[in-house]
């Protein structure tokens, strides 16, 4: 036995898929190489196809094997994803964010402590994510979010959907609880 | 046809769901009881099958679902923070902005992915602050009355203040982020050595041991007080802004110390540290309470909110405040913005009309999950636990309440669970307040806890004034009030008990008995009462009539079912574990009646196991 011991068809579907397109993109890097590097030749584009063609036919019926591979490309993965966001958090942070804090002033130094007058939102204001304007049915996309920064005179806002965008790409799907001695934020 | 709402508090703590059949509260649970996970964030997607099942509903049949706060109103002042702090608070920044980005901004699809393809209806959002006004005011018992809500954070809100009449509330003034009570209150929670979020409670039972010698202090420096209740933090002395902790080296250095190490000896300046705070929390509810009955001309007040948990401050409120009737929405916290939601979109979405109604619309707050007897029997076998039916209620009553006159601990599993975060006689541990040993046995043997807390009282609403210093039949089913023992109940101290007030163990103090029921009775004479009658309580109320014919006394100990760190036991599985794993005597599941002694050796839980899998709070 070949040792197919993957639980979950939905997982050995993933291996398998991953095996095959690892295999196939590695081919053809080390083709794009050799166009590169002008070792362009009937000769090595076959030696290629019979790499890929190998490690297809010899990897595929290894599923335990090729499991090993796919964990630890997707650990790697996972940490690659970790650090991108973190650096691209404390680019947009420290270039954003304290660059902002330098141009003018925040909320908490327009408003007191003390009692502020308040409206209760109006029935039409619920369908709204944001405050009390009135608004369309929400999709659950960053177009809301767009045109919420928009109607409510926030614009600025709007420049953080490609913050947005990048973390979503970068996810790596991990737990984010949040840190155990605060609730205060988030 | 039925109009369905459906309201969800979530991505936060304490999620819950809550139901809403035109107008009428069918169902509302948290999550943390059905995962097991307490204060559970996630999208309460077990509370809401609950909920749709109580209600003999799909998710079809949902006409809108409410979420009880504006996210992006919330996401608002979270950049607006950032803004401010930086570039010192990356620290918080790099924890909150992934999960707004992965999740928070789309709540909209979030919910709608959640409930599945067959919900057709509308999805909405209330505002964080209306949603604990509509639950304290729609489920009260007044046709107009003044409404103030406190908490850490909603949106901006920390604080709000307005007014309820008919089918409308209108809030129409708050304090704003970062000046919260809450927070504050949350600081010193921190600093003390507790759990930010969870410990809250210890302090505010901690207090009494203590002087509020830092009042003063916390007053000049950190916190300034208006006469009319509002708040003005020196955010000098506070993390919360642009760092994961709560308290800032400065605060540290005002209070001479770092933050005591949780699980570490509580010293006596925690302990004055503790009733400072606390009263610091009482002169600021007491002065906002009486700017929101200046402004509304009421007389009646309702609250809700965490702080209104606070139910020290509630007594006082209620003794010295300007308001003749107090009601405290009992899910408080932000589990209890789902059920707000949910009766906004009725009353303000809808304009639908209310009538005020003298009982009790919140139900008794049990609004939960309940079991049949085949059901638990059934499981019961299943599992080979030892067990006895009675058919005869009588017999059952008797046999329980003898147990308690014994000094046994009864674990008491009846009827629908509570909603909120306290155990009101469905899911309850219960004993002989008489005895001086219970309280002792349960906080260690059971509760798995610091022992200076004190347990709270179940009284039969008609000999509440006998025992307690309230009105004759007070109204008090929600554990929400503290009022003091009866002068002729106290004991007077002996010289010996009353040196043991100064030992540095706070169990040496607890353990002197200050009264009849010492069980329940704080250093200060206080207690958190909970009024039983007959309307709500059905067989709770006939187990404590029996108690009192048989030993005279109108008074049990009552706490939640669960140990430390566990959420409160939802179903009989959840239930007979507990009951394995501690020192309980006895477990009531409904009409079965099962006895520790009498269960096999391999059924028996082990109990550092059992601990192992909640995390402190």
């Amino acid at each position: 036995m070949s040792g197919v011991t993957l639980p979950n068809p939905a997982d050995r579907e993933a291996v398998v898929g991953f095996w095959v397109s690892i295999t196939l993109l590695a081919g053809g890097a080390m083709l794009a190489l050799l166009a590169i590097v002008g070792w362009w030749s009937i000769a090595t584009v076959l030696a290629v196809v019979v790499i890929v063609a190998g490690c297809l036919i010899i990897g595929l019926p290894r599923e335990r094997s090729i499991h090993r591979v796919y964990l630890l490309w997707n650990r790697a993965a996972r940490g690659y994803a970790e650090r991108a966001r973190a650096v691209v958090l404390a680019i947009w942070y420290y270039v954003v964010f304290a660059t902002m804090a330098r141009t003018g002033g925040s909320n908490f130094q327009k408003q007191g402590s003390d009692w502020l007058q308040r409206e209760t939102l109006s029935a039409k204001a619920y369908a709204n994510l944001g405050g009390s304007e009135t608004g369309d049915v929400q999709a659950g996309t960053l177009r809301d979010y767009r045109r919420w920064a928009a109607r409510s005179g926030r614009l600025w806002l709007v420049f953080l959907i490609p913050l947005f965008s990048l973390l979503v790409l970068l996810d790596p799907k991990g737990a984010r609880a949040a840190a155990s001695d605060i609730y205060t934020l988030y | 046809m039925s109009t369905h709402i459906l309201g969800i508090s979530a991505f936060f703590h304490d999620s819950a769901a809550a139901l809403v059949r035109d107008g009428v509260i069918v169902a509302a649970a948290q999550e943390e009881r059905f995962t097991r996970t307490k204060h559970d964030p996630d999208f309460p997607r077990k509370a809401v099958d609950y909920c749709l099942a109580e209600a003999g509903i799909d998710a079809s049949q949902i006409d809108i679902v409410i979420f009880y706060e504006k996210p992006f109103v919330k996401f608002e002042r979270l950049i607006e923070t950032f803004r401010s702090s930086a570039p010192s608070g990356y620290a918080l920044f790099r924890e909150a902005v992934p999960v707004w980005a992965d999740q928070k901004l789309y709540l909209p699809r979030v919910i709608r992915e959640e409930l599945g393809e067959a919900f057709q209806g509308k999805v909405v959002f209330a505002d964080h602050h209306e949603s604990h006004a509509a639950s304290a005011f729609f489920p009260s018992p007044f046709e107009e009355a003044a409404i103030l809500t406190i908490d850490a954070v909603g949106e901006w809100s920390t604080t709000a203040i307005g007014h309820g009449n008919g089918n409308r509330i209108d809030v129409t003034q708050d304090l704003r982020f970062p000046h919260s009570l809450g927070m504050l209150y949350s600081a010193f929670t921190y600093y003390t050595g507790f759990k930010v979020n969870s410990g809250e409670y210890k302090v505010m039972g901690l207090a009494p041991y203590g002087k509020p010698i830092y009042r003063d202090l916390i007053l000049e420096k950190i916190a300034k007080l208006e006469d009319d209740g509002s708040l003005r933090l020196d955010m000098s002395y506070f993390n919360y802004c642009k760092g994961i902790t709560m308290t800032s080296e400065r605060f540290h250095r005002l209070f001479d110390g770092p933050p005591r190490p949780p699980e570490s000896e509580i010293t006596q300046k925690e302990i004055d540290l503790a009733a400072s705070i606390q009263a610091v929390c009482e002169d600021v509810v007491f002065r906002a309470a009486e700017h929101a009955q200046r402004l509304s001309g009421s007389k009646n007040l309702v609250m809700a909110g965490g702080v209104a948990l606070n139910c020290v401050a509630n007594g006082r409120l209620l003794r010295e405040g300007p308001f003749d009737e107090i009601w405290v929405q009992p899910a408080a916290g932000d589990a209890g913005g789902a059920l707000g939601a949910a009766l906004l979109a009725w009353y303000h979405m809808l304009g639908k009309p209310r009538d005020a109604r003298p009982g009790d619309s919140q139900r008794g707050s049990l609004l939960g999950p309940e079991f049949g007897n085949e059901e638990i029997g059934l499981f019961l076998d299943s599992v080979g636990a030892r067990h006895r039916r009675h058919t005869d209620e009588a017999e059952l009553l008797d046999q329980v309440a003898g147990l308690m006159e014994e000094g046994k601990i009864v674990g008491w599993f009846q009827g629908r669970m509570e909603y909120g975060p306290r155990a009101l006689g469905s899911r309850s541990i219960i004993g002989d307040a008489r005895s001086p040993d219970t309280q002792r046995t349960m906080n260690l043997k059971i509760k798995y806890r610091e022992s200076f807390r004190p347990f709270a009282p179940c009284v039969l609403r008609e000999h509440v004034s006998e025992v307690f210093e309230t009105k004759p039949n007070q109204d008090w089913p929600y554990m929400l009030f503290v009022a003091d023992v009866q002068e002729d109940l106290r004991r007077k101290l002996s010289d010996e008990e009353l040196e043991r007030q100064n030992d540095p163990d706070l169990r040496i103090r607890v353990s002197v008995p200050r009264s009849t029921i010492p069980a329940i009775t704080h250093v200060d004479y206080s207690a958190r009462v909970q009024t039983v009658d007959a309307e709500r309580h059905g067989r709770y109320y006939r187990l404590m009539r029996r108690f009192k014919e048989r030993t005279g006394c109108p008074v049990i100990v009552n706490t939640s079912f669960n140990i430390r760190g566990e959420p409160i036991v939802c179903d009989p599985g959840d239930a007979l574990q507990c009951f394995l794993a501690t020192e309980m005597d006895c477990l009531v599941l409904e009409d079965h009646v099962l006895l520790k002694e009498e269960q096999p050796e391999g059924l028996i839980v082990n109990e550092e196991n059992y601990r192992a899998q909640f995390t402190l709070d």
